[in-house]
């Protein structure tokens, strides 16, 4: 479950300062596919990064699989960030120089999984985007798309109990971008783990569970929760 | 994430960037050949200086002459005060000379075990059954001193009536081989300063090499090696009725025990502060090892410029690395990644290029070294001996260091890049 509490985010200092997020309520069931949906500037990215441990909250409380955020040390917020959760950004970032493997290997070295474990790990995600053919490949060498689907690929290799996506299909073209997509709701039949999306494309958010609405930095509305 | 993988990630990262990498290692790399010369051209000077004294001087023995002057001057161009010890040397500097009440004196220092006389004389001519005369001149043989002889073998003391004969004489005055000639009889003719002259006879007991380390080879080469009774009394018979007889320029003082430096440098004192000069084979060594060593300074400042410019690369260079890597490192820390390691995986990639720049540096230097050593030994007349010598422990020292200046080099960019916030990272497009 993810709790959010009266969730402020400001920027800048003393005097010319903005409220991206103005104490934000929310609570979010787990293995649901959520969408944040709003326009440009709204803050969605913002609220992503801080339930992503990316950022800190000016004020207010936000606890993820019942751990306060808020409370973490900068270790335990790496650790959170490297052990329960995926991303996925919008420009894709992959390490361009590197291999296929490489890049999905990342997330593996980082939390030091054995070489030997290793291989089946990433050979498995890069099955699952079906870049299984690919990897030794440099990722420079990849279509967008195909960028994406490896960015995906390194989002899962660890098992992540929460995914977050920033715009996935923002730079594709409408057909690989709901390849993109297709394959994120198929990764999420299977794992189960809760997956939140930040899109304005209103097809998208209408086939995810939850909708959540955000317009200057608060919540308009939410769609998809049972009360 | 293990070291392991830090080490396999920074070596990909930098083989990803060649030559930039090389580039960067090669500013280190002209470092580590000019310190890798410099530190193998101190050895082998170090080498020869050592093998100079040694096969010259006996270094459990001083070398004492009468006044503390008489090194490094030939005599003094000024009215110096009348004493009964000076002797001329040439035709117009004045010498003084030890005389054998001084030898006396010195056999009766606490710790000398035996003094022993300087009793180089000119004779007139060498010769042998083909009847070529050939100059040179005769000295009592020093069994402290290790003599490289080629032909026959001597233990100990020569005796009465045996000569150690230089490598020079053999096909001069037909002896044969180094071999053949041992046992055969040279004929020495000597000629005292008042006009008479004596012929002698000595056996060939030894043939010596002409050494390739000499301090005065000129004079050694030409020297023939007696039992010290015999070259004391060619001495004695030339210098007779003269101001040189039973005057001696230097004696060789042994002490007892004189491997042992404090016991060698006591004696040393006591002879000093009684007004005689003395010297080591330490002190000749220090005379030869003080040249080397200020060469060696000035080179050593060179390599050290090369060093500094080297180290302002390699902050250059990752600094520019970490700029362009932005979001890589964005990356990396958004999944997780702590800053520690971050900064690890910089320095490392810093220390690599120091061990790429030192391995290049030294091993041109050690290629270089080792084809050139016989072409130098050529052009400065070191016979045998190499220049260039290598010491693998100050090899292995020397890429130690400069993968630690690499390292103290890459600490800043690190810092930076540890820094980084990863939101800020991921923004950049
Ligand atoms: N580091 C920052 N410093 C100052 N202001 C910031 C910073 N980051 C975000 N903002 C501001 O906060 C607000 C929300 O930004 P955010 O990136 O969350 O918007 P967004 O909804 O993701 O927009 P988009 O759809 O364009 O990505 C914006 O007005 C933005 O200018
Ligand atoms: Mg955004």
């Amino acid at each position: 479950m993810i709790q959010i509490a009266h969730l402020t985010k400001i920027y800048g200092k003393k005097g010319n300062t903005s409220s991206a997020i103005n104490d934000i309520n929310l609570e979010l069931p787990d293995s649901k596919i959520i969408a944040i949906v709003g326009k440009s500037g709204s803050g969605k990215s913002t609220l992503l990064h801080l339930i992503g441990g990316l950022d800190r909250p000016t004020s207010g409380e936000i606890s993820i699989l019942n751990k306060d955020l808020t409370q973490l040390s900068k270790k335990e917020m790496d650790h959170y960030r490297s052990h329960e959760l995926g991303f996925v950004f919008q420009s894709f970032f992959v390490e361009a120089n590197q291999s296929c493997y490489q890049n999905v290997a990342l997330p593996l070295e980082i939390n030091r999984i054995p070489v030997a474990k290793r291989k089946a790990l990433v050979e498995k995600a890069l099955d699952q985007v079906e870049l299984g053919q690919k990897t030794k490949v440099r990722a420079g060498t990849l279509s967008g798309g195909e960028k994406q689907r490896l960015a995906i690929a390194r989002a899962i290799v660890n098992g992540p109990k929460v995914i977050l996506a920033d715009e996935p299909t923002g730079n594709l073209d409408s057909v690989t971008g709901d390849k993109v997509i297709d394959l994120l709701f198929g990764l999420h039949k299977k794992n189960k783990a809760t997956l939140v999306i930040v899109t304005h494309d209103q097809d998208i958010a209408n086939r995810c569970d939850i909708r959540v609405f955000i317009k200057d930095g608060k919540i308009e509305r939410v769609e998809g929760l049972a009360k | 994430m293990t070291w392991r993988d830090t080490l396999a990630r920074s070596a990909r990262t930098l083989r990803q960037a060649k030559v930039r990498t090389l580039l960067t290692a090669a500013a280190l790399a002209v470092g580590g050949f000019t310190l890798t010369a410099t530190l193998a051209a101190a050895n082998g000077a170090k080498d020869y200086g050592n093998k100079l004294v040694n096969t010259n001087f006996d270094p459990s023995s001083l070398i004492v002459t009468k006044s503390q002057n008489t090194f490094g001057r030939g005599g003094s161009n000024k009215p110096q005060p009348y004493s009964s010890s000076y002797t001329s040397v040439g035709r117009n500097s004045l010498v003084k000379e030890l005389s054998s009440s001084d030898l006396k004196r010195l056999a009766k220092f606490p710790g000398v075990s035996s003094v022993f006389e300087d009793y180089q004389t000119s004779i007139l001519y060498v010769t042998a059954q083909n009847g070529a005369k050939y100059t040179g001149s005769t000295q009592a043989y020093d069994p402290n001193i290790s003599h490289q002889l080629v032909g026959g073998y001597v233990n100990g003391q020569l005796k009465t009536g045996e000569v150690v004969l230089p490598q020079d004489y053999l096909s001069l005055l037909n002896l044969g081989t180094a071999k053949s000639a041992i046992g055969k009889t040279v004929t020495v003719q000597v000629r005292q300063t008042l006009g008479g002259q004596e012929t002698l006879q000595f056996k060939i007991a030894g043939i010596i090499a002409a050494p390739s380390t000499l301090i005065n080879p000129g004079n050694v080469n030409t020297t023939l090696l007696l039992n010290p009774t015999d070259a004391q009394n060619i001495y004695n018979f030339v210098n007779y009725g003269t101001i040189n007889y039973d005057r001696f320029l230097s004696a060789t003082v042994r002490v007892t025990d004189g491997t042992n430096q404090s016991k060698l440098l006591k004696v040393q004192n006591e002879i000093k502060s009684a007004g005689y000069g003395a010297e080591s084979a330490k002190d000749f060594e220090a005379t030869i090892t003080q040249i080397v060593n200020v060469l060696q300074i000035i080179i050593l400042v060179f390599g050290l410029i090369a060093l500094i410019a080297s180290f302002f690369g390699v902050v250059n260079t990752q600094y520019i690395s970490v700029l362009e890597r932005t979001r890589e490192i964005g990356l990396m820390k958004a999944l997780g990644m702590s800053s520690r390691v971050v900064s690890r995986l910089f320095i490392i990639e810093a220390a690599w290029i120091g061990v790429i720049g030192a391995l290049i540096g030294s091993l041109t230097a050690i290629i270089a070294g080792l084809l050139l050593n016989p072409w130098i030994s050529q052009q400065i007349d070191f016979g045998s001996n190499r220049l260039l010598v290598f010491h693998p422990s100050q090899v292995i020292a020397l890429i130690i260091f400069l993968t630690l200046v690499a390292t103290i080099a890459g600490l800043l960019p690190a810092r930076k890049a540890s820094k980084l916030d990863p939101i800020e990272a991921l923004r950049t497009e």
